[in-house]
């Protein structure tokens, strides 16, 4: 029988907590990804080099993030693709939006059904709660009659956010997503690529 | 606590065990890290230990600002933590688990971050925006709750 402090019994448990096959790569490759889409981080380790060209570089530098800087739109996009490959068991089990409605109460705004989807013939399986951009939002889960399964997000539009009726498609890991606003709600749905 | 991490993986490794000790659930935990991260690429923060833990912590205390996390009770800033930690039987990784999570989410991330991160008292307060002597009180309170908890699993082992 072996005796040890508490305090080192528990720091073994932790240190055998591992996030789900998949999670870290993810989170690395969200790190890489924005990461790339914001240039002015590259000159950072070449700070000897930029006091001869300072002025030019920071220039070039605020121009390019200008015009390159992913929008919003596209960065929530991101990471619905992020949100529908996890996989998530749904935290609610139902089969309409009323029933969801009343279950996610934590939900700061009030979960609708969508005028219309991208796919027809889809019913709700259930739904969980996630986060885009910071925004509390609801995953709700979809599945067609052959049982493949779609992701329906709905959260707060961002204050002063373009809410023009047009809908955008996007394809990111695999991932297609529609987004479009509809009753003052960002939706999103995505559907992954075979 | 406040050196940039090169090891990315490393950084969300203890990001996740840290978000586990608060929620205690770990889907939850890769959900908090996970927003948390994005949040800190965004502001394009410095990849520090320090900064994504303060993310993940106002993310999880924004979900349970309606929650009253514990009664805080300052203990004498004299109080010994290593003396109150004495050696004790093995008790194996399920009755770990659920003696943790009889703790109170500040309990047991108190308890995380000085036992696993190996955080002083100072630097847990100032991480958590306590005073110094309520983090002892905390720590002092997690390890008696523990061993409490862990009372039955102690005994049993002891009898093997």
């Amino acid at each position: 029988m072996t005796d040890r402090r508490l305090s080192d019994q528990v720091k073994e448990f932790y240190a055998k907590e591992q996030p789900r096959d998949g999670t870290l790569a993810r989170l690395l490759a969200q790190h890489d990804a924005i990461t790339a889409d914001t240039p002015m981080r590259r000159g950072r380790t070449t700070r000897t080099l930029a006091a001869s060209v300072a002025f030019v570089t920071l220039a070039a530098a605020l121009l390019w993030s200008v015009v390159t800087a992913p929008d919003w739109v596209t960065l929530a996009a991101r990471e619905v693709a992020l949100n529908h490959r996890k996989d998530l068991a749904p935290e609610f089990k139902a089969n309409d939006y009323d029933v969801l409605r009343a279950a996610m109460r934590k939900l700061d705004f009030v979960l609708i059904a969508p005028q219309h989807l991208p796919e027809p013939g889809l019913r709700v399986t259930g739904a969980r709660y996630c986060s885009i951009q910071g925004h509390l939002a609801a995953q709700i889960k979809l599945r067609d009659a052959q049982g493949i399964e779609y992701t329906l997000y709905q959260t707060h539009l961002k204050p002063n956010a373009d809410a023009s009726p047009a809908e955008r498609e996007f394809v990111i890991d695999g991932v297609r997503i529609w987004q479009w606003y509809e009753g003052g709600l960002l939706f999103a749905f995505a559907r992954s690529m075979e | 606590m406040n050196e940039p991490i090169s090891d990315l993986r490393a950084l969300l490794l203890s990001g996740y065990r840290y978000a586990l000790s608060l929620t205690h659930h770990r889907s939850q935990a890769e959900d908090l890290v996970q927003d948390a991260w994005v949040a800190v690429l965004q502001a394009r923060g410095p990849r520090t230990r320090a900064y994504l833990f303060t993310a993940i912590r106002s993310r999880f205390l924004n979900e349970h600002r309606r929650e009253r996390l514990v009664p805080m009770v300052p203990l004498e800033d004299s109080y010994d933590a290593a003396s109150d930690d004495p050696p004790l039987p093995d008790v194996g990784p399920a009755a770990l688990e659920r003696a943790l999570g009889a703790l109170r989410p500040v309990e047991r991330e108190t308890f995380y971050l000085a036992s696993v991160e190996g955080y002083t008292a100072d630097e847990i307060g100032k991480l958590m925006q306590t005073p110094r002597g309520t983090v002892l009180s905390l720590l002092h309170r997690a390890r008696a709750k523990l061993r409490r908890a862990l009372a039955g699993d102690i005994d049993a082992v002891a009898k093997t």
